[in-house]
């Protein structure tokens, strides 16, 4: 290695970055060496004896000599800094050693292009030096730049790569996924484009049926995945009997979603966290979103603020099925706004607010196989203010509040009844962090200060649940986030541990995360344990939509935990291709469970333990004429209640392939298509029906018709109800596939995008669940109760 | 692009076949599903006749052998100890429950009548057992004596009806309604038969145009006390198939309601 040497042309840099000129450099003579050479460098030993972190998609074998990256100064490392190298159409990130493989090709001389918040960019030629495999690169702050480009560089990735790559550098975090507004465009629209729906269709995340756009991650259930909005919990975070999420898709820039390895800052929730953004945009003049679709308008509109340095965001969905002229009682609206102002380079305030209205009856076509007696509204009120302040490249603190108002009825009950019950939450909440980066070590922590009344009561005997579960709570906690490089592996443990005032708990949720990178491929695993306080009352067997009702428990019930282990391995290729295996195992106590039989008392609640454990293995596509994303996961969820009688959540899918792909501007018209293929879900054995009672005036002549009668005014229901047995079974496998076409033309400055998406296109029979025959006629038992018919939504997207 | 294009009408078809080809099977149904019980019963004081309509809670399973029995709360209201006031395996005509209770349509159960007189305000259990089953039972308190002491009907613009009456003891609900005259062979609707709930002694509130229109004449104003098991039976859940949520029940070891009602008329004058 000593007695290499390299041509040289131009602009020469050596070990210590000080540029050379003259001869002293030679033409290598002999291909023999070249040959040494060759074998050497691409033997990936050098790279991962050197310990040195590399970018995952470069592969070890790729360089033979690297470049490192030191401020100008201090002669310190620079990580996260942007090198690419133009002739050859190639981008590298430099770890937290500041250091960056060279991609192979490279001839007598290399374009280098280093980009750094905070540095001076540098263009430069490199020649590859004699007898050396590493050369530094030194820049030079840039003051001037730096909160400007800090702030870009804290932006969500516009791409799903890009997104994928930034969450990926961020931190260790096992199964995290990022989606992007494109990524929510390609997921064929139930309507109009979802955020949930579209995370649904990523690796890990399963849902129970076409009519719920929850997300069941990890074994937990729906409820364990808490829905922030820049920072704040949104309680109801569903539109539609929740069926679409409760984001306006053009508002939000992008969302990340945690799987079962939270990071210790959040806190709260057992199995996962999906965090979405608010953007403001980035054109220097205003620009203009929006939609109109079968649910209804949507528009968002955002620009800079005149006569300050900042950013605003207003954008506004109205959807009443009145549009299409349709007698149907349903109707919401949302609201999200956001304001980021930069007051100075180091300072940046941000300011948000979603608001969301839901109102239906499900008393409308005649729909008799849903029933005619649920209604229910609710609305979300969450907002937040967070000021951040950024001190150097390395030190970032942030303190925010928020504040989340919740307000939700649910009657399963006729019209006449005022049997309703009431859901009121009002949380609020202080947070503030510290982020210290260095090179090998860095440190994220925080206090959280969250409280409120939580307010669950049946009116009288209550309708959809009978009984109250109303308290105040108060949390206070702490976490800490440590990160510290060994060669390559990246070791992350962390913690939160904290009080809450109701039973004056103490908590504790260590986690334990570590990534070894190796070239293009890098393994991770956690340990993490989880506690939640705030859950979801809801029949586990007889499924009623509407808004989700959440409740505090008491000083003498159980808190939800769960423990976790989770292994990944995720392979980066190019800025194509990703992919990624990972295999996990979670224990539960203490979840919740409420399986009202004949009563609908709250006393029926029961906590339970349990056990998950899956694998999945994912591949995802970024760029190119085709996109997308394939999945598989099998997965094992039992659950053991009150009496020790093991038995399967209804969100234990034990496999799921899921597909999405899309054909990107083919002269402006766009296909993509969701194509999901899963083992049924569980479901409870129907065995018969109930008859009810109704108060009916008009039934007392025929009564007084009939001697010694003294019961008038009581009569039969007009439809019965279902009686479910203790016996599982499991629906028949689930196969769905949605189509969508899109084109985009445009008119001046306005592109305008009609659409067309036919969930279902294939007219499979998903089953929904099973009700009992009237008659066992012909021996025939079971009566199935469909899922999605294929229903073609049309509509058209705007941009300005 | 021939190559994106050609991969994704591969992945099109695979999917198509993938979601449709295979066709659906349903789940077998194990045998024996369920040996719970049924049991529907609202004691009215003013009777001693108290019918008690039981089913199987599965479909097309039988009740043999089914055996009714009233207590009484030996201390009147707990319900700690019981006092077996009645019992009887006699197997009535279903018509009669039907009638009673103005069931018309579902299938046929047994109909077994114990005799019983109640005391206002006192706690009854009323259990059914069965060969091969659990046996179900349920509480309530027998609605108390009461009398309407006023009905008026007040015209204008919108008519106006006035009543008043006296306490019954163990009521929850007074349900208050003008007496409708039924038409023909048309199943029960309580959507279509105008009625209000109070739990007050009085009420005055406006009545629907159609309520007056076919109300029998005279008219005559009813008022039904009923206890708590019984109103949140007939006033709760979402009958349906795909979204069925239960109503309130009380009986234990089953399903279905034992409650207590008791009616009282009077005619109504117009103002």
């Amino acid at each position: 290695m000593n007695k290499l040497t390299t041509p040289l042309s131009g602009c020469l840099l050596r070990p210590g970055g000080r540029a050379l000129r003259g001869p002293r450099c030679r033409r290598l003579a002999s291909p023999c060496l070249w040959a040494v050479l060759a074998i050497v460098c691409l033997h990936p030993w050098p790279t991962a004896l050197s310990g040195t972190p590399q970018d995952p998609e470069a592969s070890p074998g790729d360089a033979r000599w690297e470049l490192r990256v030191v401020d100008s100064e201090s002669g310190v490392p620079l990580g996260g800094v942007l090198v690419s190298f133009p002739g050859l159409g190639e981008t590298r990130v430099t770890g937290s050693l500041g250091v960056a493989p060279v991609p192979p090709g490279t001839g007598d001389s290399v374009r280098v292009v280093a980009t750094r918040v905070g540095y001076r960019a540098v263009d430069t030629v490199v020649v590859p030096p004699a007898g050396e495999t590493r050369i530094d690169l030194p820049l030079v702050r840039s003051a001037i730049a730096l909160a400007t480009l800090t702030v870009e560089a804290e932006r969500a990735g516009a791409n799903s790569r890009e997104l994928a790559r930034q969450m990926f550098e961020r931190e260790v975090a096992v199964g995290a996924v990022g989606m992007t507004r494109a990524g929510v465009r390609a997921v064929p629209a139930v309507g109009e484009p979802d955020v949930f729906r579209s995370l649904q269709s990523v690796s890990g995340v399963t849902s129970i049926n076409d009519f719920g756009a929850e997300m069941f991650v990890r074994g937990g259930d729906a409820d364990q995945v808490a829905v922030l909005v820049d920072g704040a919990p949104v309680f109801g975070p569903y539109h539609m009997f929740g069926m679409i999420g409760v984001f306006n898709p053009d508002a939000i820039e992008s969302t990340e979603l945690y799987k079962g390895s939270i990071p210790a800052r959040y806190g709260g929730s057992l199995s996962g966290v999906v965090a979405a953004r608010h953007g403001t945009g980035i054109a220097d003049r205003a620009s203009f979103i929006g939609g109109l679709s079968a649910l209804g308008l949507r528009t968002a509109l955002n620009g800079a603020l005149p006569g300050a340095h900042g950013r605003w965001l207003l954008a506004v969905r109205n959807a009443s099925v009145d549009v299409a002229r349709l007698p149907v009682p349903y109707s919401f609206h949302d609201v999200n706004a956001a304001v980021h102002l930069y007051p100075s380079e180091e300072h940046r305030l941000g300011v948000s607010l979603l608001a969301s209205n839901d109102d239906f009856a499900w008393d409308f076509l005649e729909l008799v196989e849903f029933g005619k007696s649920i209604r229910s509204d609710w609305t979300n009120l969450v907002s937040s203010v967070t000021w951040s302040w950024v001190r150097g490249n390395r030190i970032t603190s942030d303190v925010s509040a928020y504040l989340s108002r919740y307000e939700a009825n649910l009657a399963a009950a006729p019209e006449i009844s005022a049997l309703v019950t009431r859901n009121r939450i009002s949380v609020q909440g202080v947070r503030a962090q510290i982020t210290v980066r260095g090179d090998v070590t860095g440190l994220r922590s925080g206090l959280v200060l969250e409280g409120g009344p939580v307010n669950l009561s049946g009116t009288g005997t209550g309708a959809y649940m009978d009984g109250d579960a109303s308290g105040s709570f108060l949390y206070a906690s702490a976490f800490a986030e440590l990160e510290h490089w060994i060669g390559a592996l990246r070791l992350a443990p962390g913690i939160r541990a904290g009080t809450e005032r109701i039973s004056s708990r103490v908590f504790a949720e260590p986690r334990l995360s570590a990534r070894l990178h190796l070239g293009a491929f890098a393994v991770s695993g956690s340990l993490d344990r989880s506690f939640q306080f705030l859950s979801v009352l809801r029949d586990d067997r007889h499924l009623a939509p509407g808004a989700p009702m959440w409740f505090l428990r008491g000083e003498d019930q159980p808190v939800s935990a769960a423990d976790g282990m989770s292994v990944a391995v995720d392979y980066w290729r190019g800025r194509t291709w990703t992919a990624a295996v990972t295999g996990w195992t979670r224990r539960f106590s203490g979840i919740p469970s409420w399986h009202p039989e004949s009563s609908r008392d709250l006393s029926a609640l029961e906590y339970h333990d349990g056990s998950a454990a899956g694998w999945e293995v994912a591949v995802e596509k970024h760029a190119g004429l085709l996109r997308g994303w394939l999945s598989y996961q099998q997965a094992w969820v039992s659950f053991r209640d009150g009496q020790a009688r093991e038995y399967w959540p209804r969100w234990d899918r034990r496999h799921e392939l899921d597909a999405t792909v899309s054909l990107e501007d083919l002269g402006g018209l766009s296909l993509s298509l969701r194509a999901t293929v899963a083992s049924g879900a569980p479901f409870w054995f129907p065995v018969g029906r109930l008859y009810g009672m109704a108060y009916d005036p008009r039934g007392q002549i025929s009564n007084e018709n009939t001697p010694n009668n003294p019961i008038v005014g009581l009569g039969q229901r007009e439809d019965s109800f279902v009686i479910l047995s203790d016996v599982q079974g499991r629906l028949p496998y689930y196969g769905r596939a949605d189509l969508s076409a899109r084109y985009a033309f445009s008119w001046g400055d306005l592109t305008i995008v009609p659409f067309l998406s036919v969930p279902n296109f294939t007219v499979r029979e998903n089953v929904l669940t099973y009700r009992p025959a009237a008659e066992t006629r012909g021996g025939k038992y079971l009566v199935r109760e469909r899922q999605f018919p294929p229903f073609p939504f049309i509509g058209v997207d705007f941009r300005y | 692009m021939r190559r994106a294009t050609a991969f994704f009408r591969f992945v099109l078809i695979a999917a198509t076949i993938a979601a449709a080809a295979c066709e659906i099977v349903d789940p077998d149904v194990p045998p024996g599903l369920d040996d719970r019980l049924i049991l529907v019963a609202a004691l009215n004081p003013d009777s001693t006749r108290h019918p008690v309509m039981v089913w199987p809670a599965q479909l097309s399973d039988t009740v043999r052998g089914a055996l009714a029995r009233i207590y009484r709360a030996k201390d009147g209201s707990s319900g700690s100890e019981w006092t077996l006031v009645d019992e009887t395996n006699d197997i009535e005509h279903f018509d009669i429950c039907r009638w009673w209770y103005g069931y018309k349509r579902g299938p046929e159960g047994q109909c077994l009548v114990p005799v019983a007189k109640l005391e206002d305000g006192v706690t009854y259990r009323v259990e059914v057992l069965a060969e091969e089953k659990h046996t179900a039972w349920g509480d309530t308190k027998a609605v108390g004596d009461f009398a309407i002491d006023a009905a008026e009907l007040s015209g204008g613009e919108v008519d106006s009806l006035s009543a008043e009456w006296t306490r019954s003891a163990a009521a929850h609900r007074y349900m208050v309604s003008l007496r409708l005259l039924q038409s023909g062979n048309v199943v029960a609707s309580y959507a279509e038969g105008w009625y209000i709930a109070v739990d007050e002694m009085s009420v005055t509130t406006p009545v629907p145009e159609e309520a007056i229109e076919d109300a029998i004449t005279p008219i005559t104003l009813d008022v039904a006390a009923m206890a708590v098991h019984l109103y949140s039976f007939i006033t709760s859940g979402n009958a349906g198939s795909a979204f069925s949520v239960p109503p309130l029940q009380n009986v234990s070891g089953g399903f279905g309601v034992v409650g207590s009602v008791r009616f009282r008329s009077l005619g109504v004058k117009r103002k």
